[in-house]
């Protein structure tokens, strides 16, 4: 964990450095992913479902350097959990809980080759938890900051169009957990200057 | 652009700080010698109790040290680093034995220590119930971290409590129910295991939290989310309060691995199973009031018909908790400790004044609230220095603390 981290950290300054592009054209780009999400945690729950619905957009600006900036939200499911016949102190009972988040990150992507893009982003994410006890049911939320790190291949469709793939890490800080998400991702320029 | 770059930087390094600590635990009586001895008669154990200057071992604890029975422990309270030693014990012959580990309360290093009272050094006249002896000496060695003890440590008798101290009435209250879990202290903050293990550190009473679920059942728990800092991984997360009692009940396992406890099965537990004098019940949240005095009023009266020294006050830390403590009928009546201002303590008829140590020793408040009927403890107190000074120049009635060893050292070495 701690070296993916500082992998992370030396990525972001080294390719911070990298000349500039010779293209002057500015753009805003959308970028919407979808696709699976696998959560990563030390939970021992055996009958907790770990696979789940991966969704993120972007909108990006692209200036003239080979980094860009934008804003991600999206959504992840990270577990669910049903269970009839848990055996509590209270009696027996079924459960069912699941968890999924929403990001409002700031997020960079720089293009190391061309159509070959890595994505950090950083910032908030919007933790709800919902489910069913003894009848009751289950809802609350809360917040917790994290970050996300990931490569992305696009082929471009036409000059505004892109179609491609992503494989996302994302870390939640509260939770001290991570998922690993595998996404398609369609990207379109619809401003260009 | 810089500024975002150095934000995110930020952002980063921040999720890389890692706040675990790993504490040795030390390997104590792994014979099982202890359960070949017998265990040391209740009225023979205050004779050990007194001050002991340190012969050998003075890098360990200092020069002197405090020896003081808490239940069926032997706690040594030293000066340095706000040691302390927790023993087991039992005597063969005329020896008398002990086993246990020392720890500092500022730090996570610790280790195993053994002790021996020989015969002729005081053993035989402690066991024999005679008070004029003519001398003490606990010979033995302490070991770091997972070492055999092997080190000399030794301590000589020096004096007896003063009266001061044996006559007083001071309180030592430690913060949530004995210690955080800051303090690696191997059991979780504001659980029944960690009340159950309070008094080893020196405490004559405790503070603990107190809120309310989603279907009105008061519960001890400090923050306002279900946090890692409290808890261990689970199914839920959000607001605390946001639960029903079955629901954290079952699905919250505390950071140690203990259930997370009822108001009261912590209070029962108090009243039942230990020799705690005072409860502090910090109340975080208003919704908790109405719960806690109806809870707090029917121990306390079981208190009075076992005949037991044990007064659980409400504390009022703030002024919302303050106007619906006024709104609850027959509050005059209800024991409180009150954090806020002398003039709220009298409208709410306060049997306790706790300011703030920052706001210094206050003699002159801490006489006025004496001639009024009332106590005063101060709050939360944690450094050496100050905890000496306040103990040697102000005159509250209880110190609440994170490190009760400190206190206690302090304490019972005054002349």
């Amino acid at each position: 964990m701690q070296s993916i981290k500082i992998i992370m950290l030396v990525g972001l300054i080294s390719f911070a450095i990298l000349p500039q592009s010779e293209d002057k054209t500015y753009s805003l780009s959308a970028e919407v992913g979808l696709g699976y999400s696998r959560y990563f945690t030390t939970m021992d729950y055996s009958e907790l479902n770990k696979n789940g619905f991966s969704g993120t957009v972007r909108i990006m600006w692209n200036p003239e350097h080979l980094l860009s900036i934008g804003l991600e939200t999206g959504y992840q499911s990270l577990y669910s959990f049903d269970i009839s016949g848990y055996e509590t102190e209270f009696g027996s009972t079924n459960i069912s809980a699941s968890m999924y988040s929403v990001p409002i990150f700031i997020v960079f992507s720089m293009k190391v080759i061309p159509n070959l893009k890595l994505t950090a982003g950083s910032g908030a994410y919007l933790l709800y938890n919902s489910g069913e006890f003894f009848g009751d049911e289950l809802s609350s939320s809360q917040i917790s900051i994290g970050g996300h790190a990931g490569i992305s291949y696009t082929y471009p469709l036409n000059n505004s169009m892109a179609i491609g793939g992503e494989l996302l890490y994302s870390y939640f800080s509260k939770l001290q957990d991570q998922t690993v998400a595998l996404q398609v991702l369609f990207a379109y320029d619809f401003l260009k200057w | 652009m810089k500024k975002i770059l150095i934000l995110f930087i930020s952002l980063l390094l921040f999720y890389s700080c890692d706040n675990e600590v790993d504490i040795v635990t030390p390997v104590v009586d792994a014979s099982g010698f202890l359960d070949q001895t017998y265990p040391l008669p209740e009225n023979v154990k205050p004779i050990m109790e007194g001050v002991y200057e340190v012969t050998k071992g003075n890098e360990l604890l200092g020069d002197q040290v405090v020896v003081k029975w808490n239940r069926d422990r032997l706690s040594i309270f030293a000066g340095k680093n706000g040691g302390y030693l927790v023993l087991e014990s039992g005597y063969l012959d005329s020896v008398i034995f002990f086993m246990g580990y020392w720890r500092y309360s500022t730090n996570t290093e610790t280790g195993a220590v053994t002790f021996y009272i020989p015969a002729n050094e005081g053993g035989s006249e402690i066991l024999s119930g005679d008070t004029t002896f003519t001398t003490i000496k606990f010979i033995g060695q302490y070991g770091n971290g997972n070492e055999l003890a092997a080190i000399p440590l030794t301590l000589k008798y020096k004096r007896p409590f003063s009266q001061e101290v044996l006559q007083g009435n001071f309180e030592i209250l430690a913060h949530r129910g004995g210690g955080r879990n800051s303090d690696y202290l191997g059991v979780s903050e504001n659980s029944i295991e960690m009340i159950n293990i309070s008094e080893r550190f020196g405490t004559t009473g405790i503070e603990i939290d107190a809120r309310l679920t989603r279907d009105g059942v008061p519960f001890l728990y400090h923050d306002s989310d279900i946090n890692l800092r409290l808890c261990q991984k689970s199914l839920i997360w959000g607001n605390v309060e946001d639960f029903t009692w079955e629901q954290l009940r079952t699905l919250i396992t505390l950071r140690n691995g203990e259930k997370i406890p009822s108001l009261r099965e912590a209070l029962e537990f108090t009243l039942e199973h230990t020799n705690l004098q005072v409860v502090w019940l910090d109340t975080k949240d208003v919704d908790v009031v109405a719960e806690s005095i109806e809870l707090l009023t029917e121990i306390n009266e079981r208190a009075v018909l076992m005949g037991r020294d044990l007064k659980i006050y409400l504390g009022i830390p703030a002024d919302d908790i303050y106007t619906k403590f006024l709104e609850q009928p027959n509050y005059l009546n209800v024991p409180s400790l009150c954090e806020l201002s002398i003039d709220q303590v009298r409208e709410a008829n306060s049997k306790i004044w706790a300011p703030r140590w920052t706001q210094g020793t206050q003699t002159a408040n801490v006489q006025q609230m004496h001639s009024e009927g009332r106590d005063a403890y101060t709050w939360t107190l944690d450094d050496a220095n100050y905890i000496e000074q306040f103990i040697n120049e102000g005159e509250f009635d209880g110190i609440l603390t994170n490190y009760p060893t400190i206190v206690s050292y302090y304490h019972y070495i005054q002349q």
